[in-house]
């Protein structure tokens, strides 16, 4: 099933507020490790229209398991 | 206590080392740190540091080494941390950087925890920092910074080994040995706290550059926006392609965090219409075109608000770009930019590349420790 960018932006939302626990210095370091690995975490926040779908699903959910998190169903 | 600094430029490396042993103090040293130009052989002054000072010791060599209040070259720069800032550390040497990473950067963090009693994942950031250097022709700085910050929330400052811009072969040092291929990451629980900083000093142009196509490993884009590499880039700053190499120092370009902090990517050479770069960036990234401002201004301001903010500090250690060095040299600005570290004890190098939570270029990454 293909994913939406509510679903995008839910995912990143999740993964950076479980690592941070509220610290914001955490989430800056955070969301910048995502960037780091290749997800424009920016642009899936803002909400871009001009985003491109192409392997998004799959990276986010390789930087939630390389940062150990569980992403919900 | 204060931290004391030394450096020498004597070229007989057991004299160097006396030397720095007459100005610092072992005995209340609990690791050494050091950064050394190329010109001296490696084997024997990592001997001869360990043989000498007899701690814990690391450090690398450089392209160009910092001191309290100097640039220096063909010089080794040391520092003694002591019980009063360091209240303990332990050293993993990671060899053969280009095999097996994840079991290696596992096994090193697995070493943190025994060391310090629990694992490395549970540990509160702001009681521990971590110390990051690489070999700086490795390639393999953006892959390790990675999977260091996937194993934990600590924050790892560093930078990649120099040669004195010769880039044939870079040295990292750890307990009497030199390695090349290999970091060294040290994690640190400093006695009164710490602080990071990471200054560049460039303005975004707002002018965006979308990798659409590159050689990932080779740190290669063939294309921004869809268009030939120099093709959109000289587009953007409005000049002919031929001179796009004569505007990268001042141009680089920057992944944003927010409007004012760019994580610097810097274009080092074109190959055809391919331009290559220092650090690595991935497709589909967003790339501003960012412009420079003044090195020695931006540096002076970040460390006088962070002293204000969260210091005062006993020591600084200074991962600072070799790019920045020679931006510094071009506008005659070195003794300025010594002089900015000259109220603070300082030791710190000319890097191939700085680290904090990932790789950059052209950015001075900072440790202050209380």
């Amino acid at each position: 099933m293909k994913s939406s960018i509510e679903d995008y932006q839910r995912q990143i939302k999740f993964i950076i507020d479980s690592k941070s626990r509220g610290n914001s210095f955490q989430e800056i370091n955070y969301t910048m490790k995502l960037m780091l690995k290749g997800i424009p975490v920016k642009e899936i926040l803002d909400g871009d229209a001009h985003l491109k779908d192409e392997g998004l699903s799959d990276k986010i959910r390789s930087a939630a398991k390389d940062l150990n998190i569980d992403l919900p169903n | 206590m204060k931290t004391v600094t030394a450096f020498t430029k004597n070229k007989d490396i057991k004299a160097a080392v006396s030397e720095l042993k007459k100005d610092l103090d072992p005995k209340q040293g609990e690791l050494l740190l050091f950064f050394a130009s190329s010109c001296y052989n490696v084997d024997e002054l990592a001997m001869e540091m360990d043989r000498q000072f007899q701690i814990n010791s690391i450090g690398c060599t450089t392209a160009g080494e910092l001191v309290s209040g100097q640039m220096l070259d063909e010089s080794i720069v040391a520092m003694c941390l002591e019980k009063d800032v360091l209240e303990d550390h332990h050293i993993e040497i990671v060899e053969d950087v280009h095999e097996t990473l994840v079991p290696k950067i596992d096994k090193a963090f697995g070493a943190f925890g025994e060391h310090f009693g629990s694992p490395v994942a549970d540990f509160d950031f702001q009681q521990y920092v971590g110390l990051l250097l690489v070999d700086g022709l490795s390639n393999q700085e953006e892959m390790i910074n990675n999977l260091v910050g996937n194993k934990s929330d600590i924050v790892f400052i560093g930078g990649s080994a120099g040669d004195d811009l010769a880039f044939e072969k870079t040295y990292v040092f750890a307990n009497g040995k030199a390695y090349s291929n290999a970091a060294v990451l040290v994690l640190i629980k400093p006695t009164k706290g710490y602080d990071v900083l990471k200054t560049q000093s460039f303005k975004s142009t707002s002018k965006k550059l979308k990798v659409t196509k590159l050689v990932e490993r080779e740190r290669r884009i063939q294309e921004f926006n869809g268009k030939p590499a120099t093709q959109a880039y000289a587009e953007s700053l409005n000049c002919a392609q031929g001179e796009v190499e004569s505007r990268f120092i001042q141009n680089p370009v920057g992944l944003m965090i927010n409007d004012d902090e760019p994580f610097v990517r810097s274009p080092r050479v074109t190959d055809g219409t391919d331009i290559l770069f220092y650090c690595g960036v991935k497709e589909g990234q967003n790339l501003d075109i960012l412009e420079s401002t003044d090195i020695v201004n931006e540096t002076t301001r970040s460390l006088v608000e962070k002293s204000r903010d969260t210091g005062p500090f006993s020591c600084l250690i200074n991962f600072n770009c070799v790019l920045r060095k020679l931006e510094l040299i071009e506008k005659k600005q070195e003794e300025a930019y010594g002089n900015v570290f000259s109220d603070i004890p300082t030791i710190g190098f000319h890097t191939y590349g700085e680290s904090y939570i990932g790789h950059m270029n052209q950015t001075a990454t900072i440790l202050l420790l209380k």
